[in-house]
C-alpha cells in the first residue's frame, strides 16, 4: 500500500534534484557572457529583451546592471592565457582606453563583493591611470604589495575576477561591444 | 516496462518545469530580499543613501566602488510617484528597475540638467502632465519598483560633489 507514496515521493526527489541541478550549471556555473579577449561581455544585462538565462544570471553577478547604451559591462575571471585569476599571481592589465565618458576596472572576490586591503584600493579608472597620448594604460592586478598602480586582489589564493565598466559607451563600442579592443591580462613573475 | 517509461517522462517534464521556474525566479527573488532591506532601512518612496561601497558592503553583488548610490523602493500602488534629481556636475545617472531587476527607464544625464520623472501604474499622464509639464512619465510595469542614482566619485577620499549632488534626489508621492 505504501509503494505508490515512495514511488511518488522519490520521482519529485529525484525531478527536484535534476531541475535544480540544471539551474546549477546553467546560471551559477556556467561563465556568464559571451567571449571577448580574456574577458566576457555581460550582453543583454538590463535589456527588458534579456532572456531568463540572461537575467539570472545578472540578477547573481551583477544586479541592477544598465542597458547597453548607458554602460557596458565587461568580466574577467582569467588571464589571457585562459588560466584562474588567483589572488596570488600578479598581473598586467594593459590596452587602449575605451572610448566613453567613463570607464573603470573593479577587482571582486569569488563572492562578488570588494575586496578588503589596507590602502582601501578597489579599482583604477580613467581619471586616476595614467594613459598615454595614444591611448595606451597598464595597472598590475594582485600579487604581493608593489608601489604605483598595484590593485590589491586579496591574500592567499583565492579566486579573484575583474570587472571593466563602460559608462556612456562611443557609438561604435554601444554599437558592437564585441568589438572593443580588450585590455589583455598577462601573469608576471612566478606565475608566468 | 511501459509505467517505467511513463515515470522517466513524468521526472523530466517536471525536472524541465522546475529548472524553468527557478531561472525565472532567480531575479524576483534576489530583488525582493534587496526590497525588504530598503523598506526596513529608510522605508518606501524615500531615499536611500549609503555609504560609498566598501568590502563591508553586501547590500548588492559587485557595487562599484567609484560610484555614490541613492536608492528609492518605489511604490506605485497608491498613486503615481515623482522622482527629481540634479543639476549635478560630473557623471550621474538615474535608472529605473522593475521587480524582476529589468531596466525600464535610464537616463545619462546631463550636467546642467534638471531630471523629473513620474511613475505610475495608471493612466494618469493626462492629469498629471498639467501639474508636472517637464516630467516625463513611465508606466511602471508592477506595483514595486526600484530607482537607482549614480553619482561619480572620482576621488574616493574627496566625495564631497558626489554627495552634494545625490542630496538633490527626490522620490515622493503625487497624491
Amino acid at each position: 500500500m505504501i509503494r505508490r507514496p515512495l514511488t511518488d515521493a522519490a520521482m519529485l526527489a529525484l525531478a527536484l534534484l535534476l531541475g535544480l541541478g540544471a539551474t546549477w550549471l546553467t546560471v551559477i556555473r556556467s561563465d556568464p557572457g559571451t567571449p571577448s579577449g580574456a574577458w566576457r561581455l555581460l550582453a543583454g544585462a538590463g535589456s527588458t529583451e534579456a532572456g531568463l538565462y540572461t537575467k539570472a544570471r545578472v540578477a547573481l553577478f551583477g544586479l541592477f546592471a544598465l542597458e547597453r547604451s548607458e554602460a557596458i559591462y565587461f568580466t574577467a575571471l582569467q588571464d589571457t592565457a585562459g588560466h584562474r585569476l588567483r589572488a596570488r599571481c600578479a598581473y598586467e592589465i594593459s590596452g587602449i582606453a575605451p572610448a566613453a565618458r567613463w570607464w573603470s576596472i573593479t577587482a571582486y572576490g569569488a563572492d562578488q563583493f570588494l575586496i578588503a586591503n589596507p590602502s582601501e584600493r578597489y579599482s583604477y579608472n580613467m581619471g586616476n591611470l595614467d594613459i598615454a597620448a595614444d591611448g595606451r594604460f597598464s595597472l598590475v592586478a594582485g600579487g604581493p604589495a608593489r608601489p604605483g598602480t598595484w590593485l590589491p586582489a586579496g591574500d592567499g589564493d583565492g579566486a579573484f575576477n575583474l570587472m571593466l565598466r563602460v559608462y556612456q559607451p562611443g557609438a561604435a563600442i554601444a554599437a558592437d561591444p564585441a568589438r572593443m579592443p580588450m585590455p589583455a591580462i598577462r601573469p608576471l613573475g612566478a606565475c608566468a | 516496462m511501459t509505467i517505467w517509461l511513463r515515470r522517466t517522462g513524468i521526472v523530466i517534464a517536471l525536472a524541465g518545469a522546475i529548472h524553468l521556474a527557478t531561472v525565472w525566479a532567480i531575479p524576483w527573488l534576489i530583488v525582493g530580499v534587496f526590497a525588504q532591506r530598503i523598506a526596513g532601512s529608510t522605508g518606501i518612496n524615500t531615499v536611500y543613501t549609503p555609504p560609498l561601497p566598501s568590502p563591508r558592503d553586501h547590500l548588492v553583488v559587485a557595487p562599484s566602488p567609484d560610484l555614490l548610490y541613492a536608492i528609492c523602493l518605489l511604490d506605485t500602488a497608491a498613486g503615481t510617484v515623482r522622482i527629481t534629481a540634479g543639476p549635478a556636475a560630473g557623471y550621474w545617472s538615474l535608472a529605473l528597475y522593475d521587480r524582476n531587476a529589468d531596466n525600464i527607464f535610464r537616463t545619462g544625464a546631463a550636467a546642467d540638467a534638471k531630471v523629473e520623472l513620474l511613475l505610475g501604474r495608471a493612466a494618469s499622464a493626462g492629469t498629471l502632465a498639467a501639474r508636472f509639464p517637464a516630467a516625463t512619465y513611465i508606466q511602471a510595469p508592477h506595483e514595486t519598483a526600484i530607482l537607482l542614482g549614480r553619482f561619480l566619485v572620482a576621488d574616493r577620499a574627496r566625495p564631497e560633489a558626489a554627495i552634494a549632488a545625490r542630496a538633490t534626489v527626490r522620490c515622493e508621492k503625487t497624491e
